[in-house]
């Protein structure tokens, strides 16, 4: 029985935009397991949540982990049209806000969801708890700066609260 | 060439290339010491026609079909320095890429190259085919013979044709979507593959088609 049985599912902001996606064919296993090694390797303190293959980053903040949402350059329109602002730079952000990773040209390359606010020195130093899919490898619990270089140097958060 | 392959081929470099959301994100990350000795490798007819042969290869390997195609990330690696160093190659290859069994990006490098502005590249640009008929065996850079009819096979959208080289009148309809065997299109004679004089062979035919 196949694995990934609809490619795309039904998946449309509070207004209405319908969000392009594809359920992607699931990773052979040994590709996984190498997939963490090597994540576990360069990222010691990421503690692996999940390990499917099916669905990314915007996918797991979008859908629900139902599915692969490609285009990251309207993430900002789709959060918007879902009651989300950008949090101004003084406003510290909370348990549930997305946090959107960008590069330094200034594009959406990943995004995640803040799962916990340190709020000792410590620990606010090393910034928010982050729970994030790192592409086709797993989904990860991490400080916001502890996931690949790749994934954009700088963020900002997203919240819907009022 | 072989290493920087077997090191593109290998489970660590998709591992590290698959925390990719996007495929320019993609091909960002894969962009490492391999990818440019890879480059450097194509750089040369015979690395271009290694590369398309590997493709190939690659894309008609048997895999466990309840998975992601485990050479994916390593043909759309490929796919993506071909068009650099040769975009009506990797057009040319493109096509079979496109329907690739259980793929995801290199399906969609494919289309990219597919769907890039033609009319940069040189119009005249094809390669030296040879069918044999009626196995269609099909051979690139290799000297025409007394068994097969030499075809000048245009690429891009002149894919579904192939013009006789003796008058130039004959069109056969053909298409890389028809082969049997998609491999032997590039099933390059062992004399092409290596040394200087296979190098120059392939230079010569590629050149004499531009």
């Amino acid at each position: 029985m196949p694995i990934w049985l609809a490619r795309e599912v039904p998946v449309y902001t509070v207004a209405g935009t319908r969000i392009p996606n594809e359920r992607p064919p699931q990773k052979p296993p040994v590709a996984m397991r190498e997939a963490h090694r090597l994540m576990r390797e360069q990222h010691p303190q990421a503690e692996l949540r999940s390990n499917g293959s099916t669905y990314n980053c915007a996918g797991l903040v979008l859908a629900f982990r139902r599915t692969w949402v490609e285009d990251l350059t309207n993430v900002p329109r789709y959060l918007a049209e879902d009651g989300y602002r950008r949090l101004r730079p003084d406003e510290p952000s909370c348990r549930g806000d997305v946090v959107l990773y960008k590069s330094d040209a200034g594009n959406v390359v990943h995004l995640g969801i803040v799962l916990e606010v340190p709020s000792d020195p410590l620990g606010a130093a090393a910034g928010p708890l982050v729970m994030s899919k790192w592409g086709f490898n797993g989904e990860y619990i991490h400080r916001v700066r502890d996931k690949p270089a790749i994934l954009g140097a700088n963020f900002e958060f997203w919240t819907e609260r009022v | 060439m072989r290493g920087a392959m077997a090191l593109i081929e290998s489970t660590t470099f998709d591992a590290a290339a698959g925390v990719a959301s996007d495929l320019d994100t993609m091909i960002e990350t894969a962009a490492g010491a391999p990818v440019s000795e890879l480059l450097r490798a194509a750089g040369g007819a015979t690395g271009q026609l290694s590369l398309m042969h590997r493709i190939l290869e690659l894309a008609d390997r048997d895999f466990d079909p309840r998975y992601q195609n485990p050479a994916d990330t390593a043909i759309t690696v490929y796919l993506w320095a071909l068009s650099t160093v040769r975009p009506s190659l990797a057009e040319a290859v493109a096509t079979t890429v496109l329907g690739l069994r259980n793929g995801w990006w290199a399906p969609r490098m494919a289309r990219r190259v597919l769907a890039a502005d033609r009319a940069a590249a040189p119009v005249s640009d094809a390669v030296w085919v040879s069918l044999t008929q009626p196995s269609t065996t099909v051979r690139l850079g290799t000297p025409p013979s007394d068994e097969s009819t030499v075809y000048s096979l245009g690429l891009g959208s002149q894919l579904r044709e192939a013009r006789s080289l003796a008058d130039g009148s004959a069109v056969v309809p053909w298409s890389f979507d028809n082969l049997t065997f998609s491999c032997d299109l590039v099933g390059l004679a062992p004399a092409v593959e290596t040394g200087d004089h296979a190098d120059a062979m392939a230079n010569d035919n590629l050149a004499m088609a531009a």
